[in-house]
């Protein structure tokens, strides 16, 4: 089977991209979508969001489901919902580690 | 002569737009806006209209699907020129925050690669035939300082893009 964990860490691009494709959406929409989510924190360029998807898409992680009025919708496979649950962990234990140690409750201190 | 037109000599590197896309920003903010480019997007005509706060942004996408420009045009941008198999320039207004059409850095690096891509066939191809044609056979110095011009050109954009690249991974 193929080593998943080669994938991680994703960029923030490549993360909220997988995301928002547990529905199937276009790129604009995941564009929308993202900058909604992170309070305009991250807004992905048309270039980068045409470049990740052609990626990820390489890569099996989405497929398109059909086109509509020129637009691809696309959206997240098996393999790219294994990778992103995989990447939520690692996230999740960043954050864990991170709180125990400054939260003072350090049970390896 | 022609007060509503002028014409105007660009030169950019495909790695580093940025200075382009800053003096067609420029021109734009006086007024002028592009009419007309050459095949190779170095010579610009432009025209005499109202100012506006235009940002331009460059792009090389050999692999465009009409998702490609959708997807674009749908976030506000115009295509000002294409050519050159694969390279754009776009524009949109904007207030404020200067808008980008490349917003990670990986993306940036992609985009790079797809550049080295189309380059190393080339590439080699012009080492092979120095090599095996150019100092064998033709052997006149004519010859081989022409090549060797352009094997020096070839060599400097490769190493420049491959630079850029190797600088970008550094940062993230």
């Amino acid at each position: 089977m193929e080593d998943t964990k080669k994938y991680l860490p994703m960029t923030e691009t490549a993360y909220y991209i997988l995301l928002c494709l547990k529905k199937p959406e276009h790129g604009y929409g995941i564009m929308q979508r993202v900058e909604t989510m992170t309070k305009e924190r991250i807004k992905i360029g048309p270039g980068t969001m045409y470049g990740t998807l052609s990626k990820l898409e390489g890569q099996a992680l989405i497929r398109q489901v059909e086109e509509v009025d020129r637009k691809k919708i696309y959206e997240i496979t098996g393999k790219g919902l294994q990778v992103l649950t995989l990447e939520m962990s690692r996230l999740k234990e960043l954050y864990e580690n991170g709180e125990r140690i400054l939260g003072g409750v350090d049970e390896y201190e | 002569m022609n007060m509503s037109s002028r014409k105007k000599f660009i030169w950019w590197w495909g790695w580093n737009p940025e200075p382009l896309e800053k003096e067609l920003e420029a021109m734009a903010k006086e007024g002028w806006f592009i009419e007309k480019v050459d095949g190779l997007g170095v010579y610009f005509t432009f025209h005499k209209q109202k100012p506006k706060t235009l940002c331009f942004a460059t792009d090389y996408q050999p692999e465009a699907t009409k998702d490609y420009f959708e997807i674009f045009k749908e976030d506000g941008w115009d295509i000002e020129w294409s050519g050159a198999n694969g390279w754009y320039i776009f524009s949109k207004a904007y207030e404020g925050e200067r808008p980008a059409i490349y917003t990670d850095k990986d993306s940036i690096v992609d985009r790079n690669n797809r550049i080295l891509k189309v380059l190393l066939p080339l590439f080699i191809m012009l080492v092979v035939l120095f090599v095996t044609v150019v100092l064998p056979i033709l052997r006149k110095p004519f010859y081989i300082g022409v090549y060797g011009v352009a094997l020096a050109l070839y060599t400097y954009i490769f190493l420049q893009v491959w630079l850029h690249n190797k600088k970008l991974r550094e940062q993230s």
